[in-house]
């Protein structure tokens, strides 16, 4: 493959060429598949894959970057954009993807991404490397009513869609509490059939009843996907649990404790590699946001304290931002020392907590004042990786 | 540690600021044989050659059989400079008491001009041509001198960056062992990447 030369020392071992590689731009990383075999096994491997993901993390000042859906000429047709693009091309295009109804993780996993529509089925998307593959047909035909999330099994170094979706019921409430799980290993060619046997009912039902209606994903964290159990759900009383956990690894339900306060209308986000809840504190007697709480889980005993508290009525004083009405506040995850904050009128801002300070880092378009849409379902966090994105055999158009 | 004053009878030693930053000379031997002469302070920003200070190898000059002359006394203007440049940041900040506010304003400006010098030194030290960008990576490498191997590989780097596969094939002296539908392949996957 090397060829011979005088000068011997004008050829680098394959400890050096990876050394310059990884200061490549993603382009031209992709761009040196091509140079030969040797070079396209290298940048390909995990090894390359977490050095350039290493040496992209040092830098502090890297700008904070958000994916989001955008609508096209076409209704069935979703862009998938950079929130840094200036407008320009995106960074790829769906087709048959509705972007009113579809979904997006709002954290990658190992840099991969996972969407959904009702109508055309899951894709999972690398945004770095813009490689993108749709996972197997599910077997219920129109996906209204399922929630998945991408999670990583670290043992066997395989990433997992699991999701959960209605059973069979007269009753939308039977439907629900009759809700089943399918994983699909990606690389692999069909769903697989987990049981939520062990689960009593009510939560797999309401851990998917909250995550349709308020549009929330799971969120990956310590190993597990997490979704939010919606506390009324058909329960006469506050339930003992608020999270319904998936261990990727082993592929059992598990559920962690109930915080001290009423969780309806909370959601979930990680933060710093642990689960956290984040609670919505309204102003007395008002629909009116006074702050955000993050609520931690406690490792030790599975209980929750409450880490922070942004205070978005003084924040809106010193930036200038209107942040308390209309109610709406998602923390969305965090980029490096940034929490990502999603509120009111489809604008998202990088809140640094140190100097707490805001900076707008999108606005989404198309949201009228009076809106009452959640738009955090169309953004997502932009973490660059060079994980491939292994396809099963239907090729994405 | 207490700051030494600078002794006014010496006429080499600097102000030491509390340390054993001592001025001993070391003797470093290139691949063909020639000697060089560094700081302990400069030497020592090689990993490798710090150990072999401390292991007690070094009192009879370095032999560096992987490393040629014309590439050494560069590594080694590498290192006076860069070791230099800590020294002065430690200056500067050592002597609060005689600060007045120009001296404030003077100390910053010139470490921000030092800044500047570095940067610039940097740069010149390796625009240079491929073969000897290459010699300085692997002297980096086995000096273990990991500023300057950043500095070399990151400017192969962003010469390399826009560059097409056939030039880069050209530079790194690699044959394409692809078939001509392999190569098409990747190129396809990855279409968008090979798009100007």
């Amino acid at each position: 493959m090397m060829m011979a030369d005088n000068k011997s020392m004008a050829m680098l071992p394959e400890e050096m060429i990876t050394e310059v590689l990884v200061r490549l731009p993603v382009k031209a990383i992709l761009r040196s598949r091509a140079v030969c075999r040797r070079w396209a096994a290298l940048v390909s491997s995990e090894e390359f894959c977490a050095a350039k993901e290493a040496a992209g993390a040092g830098s502090a000042t890297e700008p904070v970057k958000l994916l989001f859906l955008s609508r096209t000429a076409r209704f069935d047709s979703t862009e998938v954009r950079s929130s840094d693009d200036d407008g320009g091309m995106p960074l790829l295009t769906l087709n048959g993807m509705r972007r009113d109804e579809a979904r997006m993780t709002s954290t990658p996993c190992r840099g991969l991404t996972l969407l959904h529509d009702p109508y055309s089925g899951f894709y999972v998307l690398n945004a770095a490397t813009r490689a993108v593959t749709m996972l197997p047909p599910c077997e219920d035909k129109i996906l209204h009513s399922t929630t998945a999330g991408l999670g990583f099994d670290a043992k066997t170094k395989e990433s997992k869609v699991v999701r959960l979706f209605i059973g069979d019921g007269v009753t939308p409430w039977e439907a629900f509490t009759r809700a089943r799980c399918e994983v699909h290993t990606l690389g692999g060619d069909r769903w697989r059939t987990i049981s939520v046997e062990g689960v009593p009912c009510k939560f797999a039902g309401a851990a998917l009843f909250g995550a349709v209606c308020d549009k929330l994903a799971p969120v990956f964290a310590d190993g597990f996907l997490h979704w939010l159990i919606h506390p009324k759900f058909h329960f006469a009383t506050r339930p003992a649990a608020a999270v319904l956990s998936f261990s990727v690894a082993d592929e059992t339900f598990s559920w962690v404790r109930a915080p001290p306060f009423d969780w309806e209308g909370a959601h979930l986000t990680e933060l710093d590699s642990g689960l956290c809840m984040v609670r919505e504190d309204l102003l007395p007697r008002a629909s009116v946001l006074s702050s955000l709480e993050i609520w931690k889980v406690r490792e030790d005993n599975g209980g929750w304290s409450l880490e922070h508290r942004v205070d978005l009525v003084r924040l809106g004083y010193k930036t200038g931002y209107v942040l308390t009405v209309p109610q709406y506040g998602r923390v969305v995850g965090k980029q490096g020392k940034k929490m990502i904050l999603a509120t009111s009128f489809g604008r998202v801002f990088a809140y640094d907590l140190m100097s707490q300070t805001l900076e707008l880092i999108l606005r989404l378009g198309g949201i009228s004042r009076y809106e009452t849409e959640r738009p955090v379902a169309r953004i997502s966090l932009f973490k660059e990786r060079l994980t491939p994105v292994q396809r099963h055999g239907a090729k994405l158009q | 540690m207490a700051a030494t004053p600078a002794d006014a009878s010496s006429s080499s030693s600097e102000a030491v600021v509390g340390g054993e930053k001592s001025n001993k000379m070391i003797t470093l031997i290139s691949s063909d044989g020639e000697s060089f002469e560094a700081t302990e302070e400069a030497a020592k920003m090689s990993v490798t050659i710090k150990h072999m200070i401390e292991d007690g190898c070094a009192d009879d000059g370095i032999p560096l059989p992987n490393v040629p002359a014309k590439i050494l006394s560069m590594v080694i203007e590498y290192c006076n400079k860069h070791a230099a440049d800590a020294d002065d940041t430690n200056k500067h900040v050592a002597d609060p008491a005689d600060a007045d506010e120009d001296d404030d304003n003077n100390n910053n400006n010139a470490s921000a001009g030092e800044k500047e010098d570095l940067k610039s030194f940097d740069a010149s030290l390796v625009a240079v041509d491929q073969a000897t960008l290459f010699d300085i990576i692997l002297a980096a490498n086995f000096l273990s001198i990991k500023g300057l191997l950043d500095l070399a590989c990151q400017k192969v780097a962003d010469d390399i960056k826009d560059k097409s596969v056939e030039e880069v094939r050209e530079i790194f002296k690699i044959e394409n062992d692809f078939t001509k539908e392999e190569e098409e392949a990747v190129r396809k996957e990855n279409a968008w990447a090979f798009n100007e």
